[in-house]
C-alpha cells in the first residue's frame, strides 16, 4: 500500500523534479518503510537543490543511523546542533551510545531531560540511567507516593579513567588509595590491623581543579560503577518526596557494588545556618547521615566521595568519624601538572613550536579549567587569523602567553574568601592545608 | 508542579544558600519562557545585589516594578540597591514607599534605619529601629541599628543593654558582635572591641566591617595611634563649622604663642614645648595610620589584615622618617651645628612621609586625578632636591622652596579631600 503510494509520488516527482516539499514527503515515507538507501538518495537530492536544508540534513542523518553509519550521523547532528528537535536529539544520543561516547551521550541526555522533564526512552534508559521509580511497590500503594517522578533518576556509568590519567594530585590519589581503595582490595589486612573499612572522603578546593575527575578515576581504578549526584539532584531532594529519593540512591549503590557514590557540591545538602530551622531541610540532612552511617543497611562495597567549593558551608555533622572523616584539599595544579594538562588539551590542535613549560611557569594558581580556557582563547584568535590569511596558522608559545594575560585565574576569588576562613575560623585546624598553600605561618 | 515553578523553587533554595551564579541559571530559564515574570525578575535582582552588581540589580528590579507596581518588597530591593551605591535620598524614598504599601515588615525599618545611620541622622535612625522593633521585637537588624544610634546619641548604657539582650538571644550573630565591637571601639575600649570583632569573624570570616574593626582595634594597641583616632572620632561628631573654627583657632593661637615667645625670653621655656608638641601632633595626624600599619606588620594576626598597598606605604613612611632623623643626628654629632646641606635634606626626607602617607596609587594611571598627581609631584620634587644639596646648591634651595610651599598647600588641600 505504502509502496504503491511511494511509486505514485515518485512518478509525480519525475514530472516536477524541483518540488522540494514533495521530495521530502517521499523521503520521509521511505524512511518509515525502512527503505533507508532510497531515502538517503532522496534527502541528498534535496540537499543538492536546496543547500543546507536543515530538515533534509536531519533526515539524512537518520538514514545513516539506520544504516549503521553512526559516526557520519553524529557529524551531521553536531553541525545541526542548534536546530535539532526532540526526535533528532534522541537519534543523536543513540548514535553516541553506539559509538561508545557514553559521557557525551549522558550530557546530551541530561540537556534533553532538562527541557523535556517527562521524557523517557527505553533503549536509552537501559544503557544510560537507572530508574529508581517506585516500580516495585504494590499497585495500591503507589498513590501514597504520588505519581512516579521521572526526574528521580540518576546516571550510573562505568568509567574507564584510571589514576594514571589524572595529572599531578599525587597526595590526593594516595589518600584516596589508603582510605578507600586498599581496604577494598585487601580486606583481611585491614581487619588484622583492626582498621574498619568505610567512611567517606570529602574533597574541597577552588572550582575547576579536578575534584569530579579524580572521583571518577577512583571508580575506574577499582573497576567500580560510578553514580554522580549533582547540584540539580540535590536541590530536587528538597523539592518533593526527598528523603525517599536519597534512600533510593543509596539502595541503588548497594545493589551495584562495588560502586563509587559521588556527591558533587555536597554543601548544598547542608544549606546555610538560618535554613536549618526549616524542618524539611533537617529531615534530608538526618536521612543523609543515617544512610552514611549505614543504620538500616550495610554500606560494604559502597565508596562514598563528596566534593565542595565551600567546605565552610558543609554541615559539621557530616564530618564526624565514620562519615566524611577524611577531608582533602584539592589545590590548583602545580607546575609539572599544568604542563601535562596543557599538553593534553593541545592534542589535536594545530600546534606549532610550543614551549609548554614556559606557559606552565607563568600560570601559578590557574585551575585546569582556566588552562583549557587559555587554549580556547588562543585557538579562537588563531582561527580568526587563519580565516583572514586563508591558511592554517599554528598556535605558538607567544599566543598562549598572550591568552594568559587575557584570562586571570578564576581561583583567586575562591582563595580570597578561603584565606579569611583559614585565618579566622580555623578552630580545629580544618583549613591548615589552605594556610600551607598560601604560605601563611601561624 | 510544572517545570517553571520548580525552576523558581530551585533558584530560591540556591539564593538562600548564597549560590547566586547557580540561581541565576535557573531564573534565566524561567525568564526565557516568561520575560514578564516580575517575581523571577526580582530574584534576578537579588542575585545581582547580593554579588555586588548594584547597577544591574537596580535596573532589573525597576523592570519588575514596571510589571507589578504594588509589591512592597520590590521597592525595598530598589532602596537597598541605592543605599549600597550611597545614593541615600532615593534610597529613603523607595524604602518609605515599601513601608507605605506594607507597614508590617520590620526588615524595611531596619534598612531605613541603616540609611539614616549613614546619614548621621541618629534620632531618625533610632526612630526607624524602634518602629521596626514594635513589629518584631527580636529583629536583629533593628536591634543593631538601635544600639548604634543610641551609642551615637551618647545614651551608652541603653546601647549596651540593647545589645546584651540580643547577644543572649542569639550569641552566634556576627552583626551583633560587630555592633558591640564598634560601640566599645568608639568608647575607647579597644581590647573588648577586639574580642567581639574576632567573634564576628569566627562566625563569618568574610564580613568586611568585622575585618576593618579587627584591624583598627589591633592598631589601637599603639598608643599614639589610639590618641589620633580618639581625636578624629571626637572631631567627626562636631559640625563642619566647628571643625574649621577649631583648626583656624588653633593656628592663630600657635602664631600668637610663637610671637609672644619671640618677644619675652622668660616665657620661652614654657611656650616652646607647647608649640613643638603642637607641630608634632599635627605632623603625626598625617602619618599615624601608616605608622600603625607598620607596627601591625609584626603582629601575629595583624599582618594578614593589611593590603599590599598598606604594607608598602607603612614601610616607606617609616623609612623616610628614620632616614631623615638619622641624617639629622649625623649632622649634629659630627659638626658643631648641623650644616644646611645636611639639615635641609633631613627635613625634606622626614616630611616626605606626609605625601607618601596620602598617596594611593591607582591600578591604571589613565584615571589618575590631582589626588594622585599632587602628592606624586611632591615626592619627586623632594627626591630631586635632596641630592642637589651636595652638588648644585642654588638649584637645591630653589627646589626646597617649591617643595616647602607645595607641602604647606598640600596639608590644607588634602584636608578638604578627606
Amino acid at each position: 500500500m505504502a509502496n504503491e503510494l511511494i511509486q505514485n509520488l515518485l512518478e509525480a516527482l519525475a514530472v516536477s523534479p524541483a518540488n522540494i516539499p514533495l521530495r521530502m514527503q517521499v523521503a520521509h515515507m521511505m524512511l518509515q518503510e525502512k527503505m533507508f538507501d532510497e531515502a538517503a538518495g532522496q534527502f541528498s537530492e534535496v540537499l543538492k537543490q536546496s543547500y543546507g536544508n536543515n530538515k533534509a540534513q536531519a533526515g539524512l542523518a537518520e538514514c545513516y543511523f539506520q544504516q549503521g553509519k553512526f559516526s557520519a550521523a553524529i557529524i551531521i547532528y553536531e553541525q545541526l546542533y542548534d536546530h535539532l528537535n526532540t526526535g533528532d536529539r534522541v537519534i543523536y544520543i543513540k548514535s553516541l551510545i553506539k559509538e561508545n561516547s557514553l559521557q557525551q551521550a549522558i550530557e546530551e541526555y541530561q540537556k534533553l531531560l532538562e527541557q523535556e522533564p517527562g521524557f523517557a526512552d527505553e533503549d536509552i534508559d537501559n544503557v544510560l540511567r537507572m530508574s529508581v521509580n517506585s516500580g516495585d511497590l504494590p499497585d495500591d500503594m503507589e498513590g501514597l507516593f504520588g505519581e512516579p517522578d521521572e526526574d528521580a533518576s540518576y546516571f550510573m556509568e562505568k568509567p574507564s579513567l584510571r589514576f594514571a590519567d589524572v595529572g599531578g594530585m599525587n597526595r590526593v590519589k594516595e589518600e584516596i588509595s589508603i582510605k578507600i581503595i586498599q581496604p577494598l582490595k585487601n580486606p583481611d589486612l585491614y581487619k588484622a590491623f583492626g582498621k574498619k573499612a568505610g567512611g567517606g572522603i570529602l574533597l574541597y578546593g577552588p572550582p575547576g581543579c579536578g575534584k569530579t575527575f579524580v572521583a571518577k578515576a577512583t571508580a575506574g581504578e577499582i573497576d567500580a560503577k560510578f553514580i554522580n549526584i549533582g547540584l540539580h539532584d540535590i536541590l530536587d531532594m528538597w523539592i518533593g518526596n526527598s528523603e525517599k529519593n536519597l534512600h533510593e540512591i543509596f539502595e541503588m549503590a548497594r545493589r551495584n557494588t562495588p560502586c563509587v557514590l559521588f556527591f558533587d557540591e555536597v554543601d548544598a545538602m547542608g544549606a546555610s545556618r538560618s535554613d536549618l530551622k526549616q524542618s524539611v531541610m533537617r529531615h534530608v540532612i538526618n536521612q543523609f547521615l543515617a544512610e552514611l552511617d549505614g543504620v538500616e543497611s550495610d554500606n560494604d562495597g559502597v565508596l562514598i566521595l563528596a566534593a565542595t567549593n565551600a567546605p565552610w558551608s558543609v554541615d559539621p555533622a557530616f564530618r564526624r568519624p565514620g562519615r566524611f572523616d577524611r577531608i582533602i584539599f584539592v589545590e590548583p595544579p602545580d607546575e609539572p601538572a599544568r604542563k601535562e594538562i596543557l599538553i593534553s588539551h593541545l592534542q589535536g590542535k594545530p600546534a606549532g613550536d610550543i614551549d609548554t613549560g614556559k606557559v606552565a611557569a607563568v600560570t601559578t594558581d590557574y585551575s585546569g579549567a582556566d588552562l583549557k580556557a587559555i587554549i580556547d582563547i588562543a585557538v579562537e584568535d588563531k582561527l580568526r587569523e587563519s580565516l583572514s590569511k586563508g591558511s592554517v596558522q599554528p598556535i605558538h608559545t607567544k599566543d598562549l602567553l598572550k591568552a594568559v594575560k587575557q584570562h586571570r585565574p578564576t581561583t583567586s576569588e575562591w582563595f580570597s574568601s578561603a584565606r579569611n576562613y583559614a585565618l579566622y575560623a580555623n578552630e580545629s585546624g580544618l583549613y591548615d592545608d589552605i594556610l600551607k598553600y598560601l604560605r601563611i605561618k601561624r | 508542579m510544572n517545570n517553571l515553578e520548580s525552576h523558581i523553587e530551585r533558584a530560591n533554595l540556591l539564593l538562600e544558600q548564597g549560590r547566586y551564579k547557580d540561581a541565576e541559571k535557573y531564573i534565566r530559564q524561567v525568564l526565557e519562557k516568561e520575560p514578564e515574570n516580575d517575581y523571577a525578575l526580582s530574584m534576578l535582582s537579588r542575585c545581582y545585589l547580593n554579588s555586588g552588581q548594584y547597577d544591574k540589580g537596580i535596573e532589573v528590579i525597576q523592570q519588575a516594578i514596571a510589571f507589578d507596581p504594588e509589591q512592597s518588597y520590590y521597592y525595598y530591593l530598589l532602596g537597598f540597591g541605592y543605599y549600597q551605591q550611597d545614593l541615600h535620598l532615593p534610597a529613603i524614598d523607595h524604602v518609605r514607599k515599601a513601608i507605605t504599601i506594607n507597614p508590617y515588615n520590620s526588615e524595611y525599618f531596619g534598612l531605613l534605619g541603616s540609611i539614616y545611620l549613614d546619614e548621621k541622622d541618629y534620632s531618625e535612625a533610632l526612630q526607624a529601629a524602634n518602629d521596626g522593633l514594635a513589629i518584631d521585637a527580636e529583629n536583629i537588624t533593628c536591634l543593631n541599628i538601635r544600639s548604634r544610634a543610641l551609642n551615637k546619641l551618647k545614651r551608652t548604657a541603653e546601647a549596651i543593654d540593647t545589645m546584651q539582650d540580643s547577644l543572649s538571644k542569639d550569641p552566634d550573630n556576627e552583626l551583633t558582635h560587630v555592633t558591640v565591637g564598634w560601640n566599645y571601639f568608639e568608647k575607647g575600649n579597644h581590647k573588648k572591641a577586639n574580642h567581639h570583632f574576632r567573634e564576628a569573624l569566627r562566625i563569618n570570616p568574610n564580613y568586611g566591617s568585622a575585618r576593618i574593626g579587627l584591624k583598627e582595634s589591633l592598631k589601637s594597641d599603639f598608643l599614639p595611634y589610639k590618641l589620633v583616632v580618639r581625636f578624629s572620632l571626637w572631631m567627626s561628631e562636631k559640625s563642619k563649622n566647628f571643625q574649621w573654627a577649631f583648626f583656624i583657632g588653633m593656628y592663630v593661637l600657635i602664631r600668637i604663642m610663637s610671637k609672644v615667645a619671640d618677644n619675652y625670653e622668660a616665657l620661652k621655656p614654657f611656650l616652646l614645648p607647647v608649640i613643638i608638641l603642637y607641630f608634632i601632633f599635627i605632623f603625626f595626624t598625617w602619618i599615624a595610620n601608616p605608622i600603625a600599619n607598620f607596627f601591625l606588620l609584626f603582629h601575629r594576626d595583624g599582618k594578614y589584615s593589611l593590603t599590599k598597598g598598606e604594607s608598602i606605604t607603612g614601610v616607606a613612611v617609616i623609612a623616610c622618617l628614620a632616614s631623615g632623623i638619622l641624617l639629622a643626628c649625623y649632622g649634629w654629632y659630627f659638626f658643631d651645628k648641623a650644616p644646611d646641606n645636611i639639615i635641609f635634606p633631613a627635613i625634606i626626607l622626614a616630611t616626605m612621609a606626609i605625601p607618601i602617607a596620602q598617596l594611593e596609587l591607582p591600578p591604571d594611571f589613565k584615571q589618575a586625578t590631582a589626588r594622585i598627581w599632587y602628592p606624586l609631584g611632591l615626592i619627586i620634587t623632594g627626591v630631586l632636591a635632596i641630592p642637589s644639596f651636595f652638588f648644585f646648591t642654588d638649584l637645591a634651595y630653589f627646589l626646597a622652596v617649591i617643595y616647602g610651599v607645595s607641602l604647606l598647600i598640600f596639608t590644607w588641600v588634602a584636608n578638604s579631600w578627606e
